[in-house]
């Protein structure tokens, strides 16, 4: 079935937390067979961030100027070009491929290691692609959702990015030892996590079941990433075509599994 | 006799737009008309800043949003096949307290005016007669985010029957939240959290 998820990666894990007998027989969506262990991760991750990486985030934010955080990301952002330009080169965006190759020298460079995104203000806009898009954009289904422990939400087919994020990553390549690579990676953390913060705050506020909302907006976001900011109707208009039926709505993700 | 029928034709004719005015030829506000008016007042309210800005921000966007979303329509729409099992009083309590909820989000999440702009980038009619209008809202530097309506005719008037944002469906997200809760706590408990919630963006 197009909407279930596939994959003999998905079987394996599927198959590991039944041998631990974690499996919910009864999923209440095809697509996340793994809910339960999903909402325990999710119940971890929720707790480290209300206990540790929210309180750091809220100080970073209120004691840290504007400017500067924005200097953080930009850093950050540059290093991910090199990511950005091999998932664009796999989906064929040649284009957006030369525009990020672009981005990553002249910010390198005049924008002194990628503090200041001078390549925006020269058009180069910036380009948001990785492996989970790439595979989307290859035909892939979606998989099974997966909330990983200390990252959040994620899908079987989403997943393989972090490798390819770790083969594209300047810095590991470089030579700066554990005692450079462990602040770098920490700082990373906190500018991810301080750019997330409204969403966060909003999602408190607005989710009456957090784990589901998130759920929801993960996937519906992935699919917006991969079609570049145009999904196809489904995506707007989820309702019955006839009129009869009118409260009984398509499942989207049905219609937009098989991209 | 052709002078008398003449006159009696142009009576007859003045009588006609008399009785039915200009509004029969005007027409009925397009769904673009419909989002940019919204969009102005989504804009106006994030203005509102100072004490007691959330009531003032409801009071500027109350009425709109009451008009121009068919908010019935969207609350069977989120209820989807659990709106079968509801009797009438059920119903009629989920719709007002759905209104209340959508009408405090909006007055809650429209503020801190910095230079926004909404521009209406897009339009295309979709399946079943609907119509999609998309904007978007940015500040300026920004990239912005995308908010599109999705617009069906309710009595001869366009009305928003879905907002998306950055391609996350209100409806959707909704629809799965509410239905959850319904299946594992049953309707009187989501009445009861939708009427928390409400509550909780009154008391800030």
């Amino acid at each position: 079935m197009r909407n279930r998820a596939s994959g003999w990666n998905v079987v394996a894990i599927v198959g590991l937390v039944m041998a631990l007998g974690g499996c919910a027989s009864n999923p209440s969506d095809p697509n996340d067979p793994l809910e339960p262990l999903n909402r325990d991760f999710d119940a971890l991750n929720n707790h480290l961030d209300r206990t540790i990486l929210s309180p750091i985030a809220t100080t970073y934010i209120e004691t840290v100027p504007e400017g500067m955080r924005q200097g953080v990301s930009n850093f950050f952002d540059n290093l991910d070009e090199p990511h950005n330009l091999l998932n664009d080169l796999l989906q064929g965006k040649v284009g957006d491929a030369m525009t990020d190759a672009g981005r990553f020298v002249i910010n390198s460079t005049i924008g002194v290691a990628g503090l200041f995104d001078v390549a925006s203000d020269m058009g180069l806009e910036r380009n948001d692609e990785d492996f989970g898009q790439t595979l989307g954009v290859w035909g892939v289904d979606e998989g099974a959702y997966l909330v990983l422990p200390g990252r959040g939400p994620s899908s079987t087919r989403d997943v393989w990015d972090i490798p390819v994020g770790l083969l594209t990553d300047p810095f590991t390549y470089a030579d700066i030892g554990l005692v450079g690579l462990i602040p770098l990676n920490a700082m990373a953390v906190l500018d991810t996590r301080a750019r997330l913060d409204s969403a966060i705050r909003i999602r408190n506020e607005s989710a009456l079941d957090p784990y589901i909302f998130t759920r929801e907006a993960y996937r519906q976001r992935r699919i917006d990433q991969i079609y570049d900011g145009n999904p196809p109707d489904d995506a707007f208009d989820s309702l019955e075509k006839s009129s009869s039926n009118i409260f009984d709505s398509v499942n989207p993700y049905n219609v937009m599994a098989g991209i | 006799m052709s002078v008398l029928l003449n006159r009696r034709r142009a009576l007859a004719v003045a009588v006609a737009l008399a009785v039915f005015g200009p509004s029969a030829t005007a027409a009925e506000p397009s769904p673009e008309s419909v989002v940019r008016e919204l969009s102005d007042a989504l804009l106006g309210a994030m203005r509102i800043e100072g004490d007691d800005a959330f009531v003032r921000r409801r009071e500027r966007l109350e009425p709109i949003i009451r008009a121009r979303f068919d908010l019935a329509f969207i609350a069977g729409a989120v209820l989807g096949r659990h709106a079968a099992t509801l009797d009438e009083s059920g119903r009629a309590r989920f719709n007002t307290t759905f209104a209340r909820l959508v009408v405090n989000t909006y007055a809650a999440r429209f503020k801190g005016y910095s230079g926004h702009t909404i521009e209406v980038v897009d339009q295309r009619p979709m399946r079943a007669g609907r119509q999609l209008v998309r904007t978007r809202l940015a500040a300026p530097e920004d990239s912005g985010t995308t908010l599109d309506y999705l617009l069906q005719k309710s009595d001869g008037e366009w009305k928003i029957v879905n907002v998306v944002s950055g391609g996350v469906s209100d409806l959707s997200l909704r629809r799965a939240e509410y239905g959850a809760i319904i299946a594992s706590d049953g309707f009187e408990s989501l009445l009861e959290q939708l009427e928390r919630q409400a509550l909780a963006y009154e008391q800030g």
